[in-house]
């Protein structure tokens, strides 16, 4: 079978479609990823014609659930660029412990990685007991994904690499438990952990947070999408909170103004007001 | 300036010569746009674009996400990104899982480009060690681009050249200074 190549008017059909079903909108996701990833699925799903996949994602609401969570890009690691994250334990954490409950937030989760990742560098620093973080997804599949917090095994190599560069004693093994074809991070992480399904911004999140963690989500969004988002999580922040983006990532001309950098190679902020 | 504006040049293992050849032989003002996607160790995030601007007479730096490109640059896949050219002459990059066990994975970097730039752009393969660039480089010749793969008896890897000869169909098979003449006559 010939695998289908969509044109621009099937993927807007398909927006489209996805839109009135689910309220997530790919219309404003980075062109060639966005298109690469439904035909990606859609060839692994084995659908001859959009069409097909039309109906299907019509009548069947638990595969219309399963078909976003691999829409969505998953693949991250474990403590992807450790410099970042050495330099969050060096300049971050320090000013943020004299705070007296600690409020962070993740949104945009998809894998977990980045949360679970977070939450072994809050321990290291002493400071899990007192944090609550805050995490959404745009999928109800993602967050019962990143609850379970199992993973195929073949992740585990990056991770192991990382974990070496990090300032940190511990090994893998203090953090994951490895079985044949899978490993799960260990229970004891799984802890202060909200879960706030698809809602990625409300009104209570207005400055609640003293870090926002936002890193590699805006490379799947096209530059309109990650000024409206970005612009919607300098609201979530405090005055001296931190923002921390990906180091492939610029924060949008017009927000530039509402931040001041901490740490230029790592894309560290501060927001001024 | 000719019909093709846009070259796209893939490379792995014993392409760095190749690539560094290139990049000092094209002029000062060279009108095409360069896109670089080398595999290279995803841990080592600095150094690599350094080595390749030393003999540069033309400006090699690595993108942002969603950064624009320009006539007369060089633009190398940073370190554990896949590289996407977009429609609107802007780049993305994007941490989706490995293709073809690389990430910077030329095929994606060949394929996004063919698909947005298609008769105005120049494909090349260089020497290698697995299968990446292949599949991006028939997409190349299939959107009307020009396909060239590096003479398999100059590279020092075969695999990835043999590779791309094969799928893409092109004849196309050039030594380095083959490739140099012919980049340079795009003026």
């Amino acid at each position: 079978m010939t695998p289908i190549k969509l044109r621009i008017s099937d993927l807007k059909t398909i927006f489209v479609e996805i839109n009135s079903l689910t309220g997530i909108d790919f219309s404003n996701y980075a062109f060639f990823s966005i298109k690469r990833r439904f035909e990606k699925v859609i060839n692994l799903y084995n659908f001859e014609s959009v069409t097909e996949l039309l109906n299907k994602i019509r009548n069947d609401e638990l595969f219309l659930k399963n078909f976003i969570f691999d829409i969505l890009p998953h693949q991250t690691e474990l403590f992807r660029d450790a410099q970042t994250w050495n330099a969050i334990l060096k300049q971050v954490f320090p000013k943020l412990s004299k705070r007296e409950k600690l409020k962070i937030y993740l949104p945009y989760c998809i894998s977990g990685d980045e949360l679970y990742s977070l939450i072994f560098m809050l321990n290291e620093a002493n400071m899990l007991s007192n944090t609550e973080i805050t995490v959404s997804s745009l999928s109800d599949v993602n967050i019962e994904f990143i609850k379970n917090a199992i993973y195929p095994l073949k992740k585990l190599s990056s991770a192991e690499k990382n974990i070496e560069e990090l300032d940190t004693e511990k090994t893998l093994n203090d953090f994951v438990i490895s079985s044949q074809y899978s490993y799960e991070i260990r229970n004891e992480y799984k802890k202060n952990i909200k879960f706030d399904n698809k809602t990625i911004f409300n009104q209570n999140y207005i400055k609640q947070f003293d870090l926002v963690l936002y890193r590699n989500s805006m490379l799947y969004f096209n530059a309109k999408l990650q000024e409206d988002t970005l612009r919607n999580i300098t609201e979530t922040l405090k005055k001296n909170a931190y923002l921390i983006i990906g180091i492939g990532e610029e924060i949008p001309i017009l927000l530039q103004k509402k931040y001041k950098i901490i740490n230029n190679d790592e894309n560290i902020y501060k927001k001024n007001t | 300036m000719g019909k093709y504006k846009y070259v796209v040049i893939g490379g792995s293992a014993g392409s760095f010569q190749s690539v560094t050849r290139i990049l000092e032989a094209l002029p000062v003002g060279y009108p095409l746009t360069i896109f670089l996607t080398l595999h290279r160790l995803k841990h080592v995030r600095k150094g690599f674009v350094e080595a390749l601007a030393l003999k540069s007479k033309i400006k090699v730096e690595e993108p942002k996400d969603k950064s624009p490109f320009f006539q007369g640059k060089a633009y190398l896949a940073p370190a554990n990104y896949h590289l996407y050219i977009e429609p609107g002459n802007t780049f993305s990059l994007s941490t989706e899982e490995p293709v073809n066990h690389s990430r910077p994975s030329i095929d994606l970097t060949f394929e996004s480009a063919a698909y947005v730039l298609k008769e105005k752009l120049i494909g090349i393969v260089l020497s290698g060690a697995n299968r990446d660039g292949a599949a991006g480089l028939k997409e190349v010749k299939d959107n009307g681009g020009f396909a060239i793969v590096q003479s398999i008896e100059e590279s020092q890897v075969k695999t990835m050249p043999e590779t791309a000869l094969h799928l893409s169909g092109t004849t196309n098979e050039f030594t380095t200074d083959q490739i140099i003449e012919f980049l340079l006559k795009q003026i």
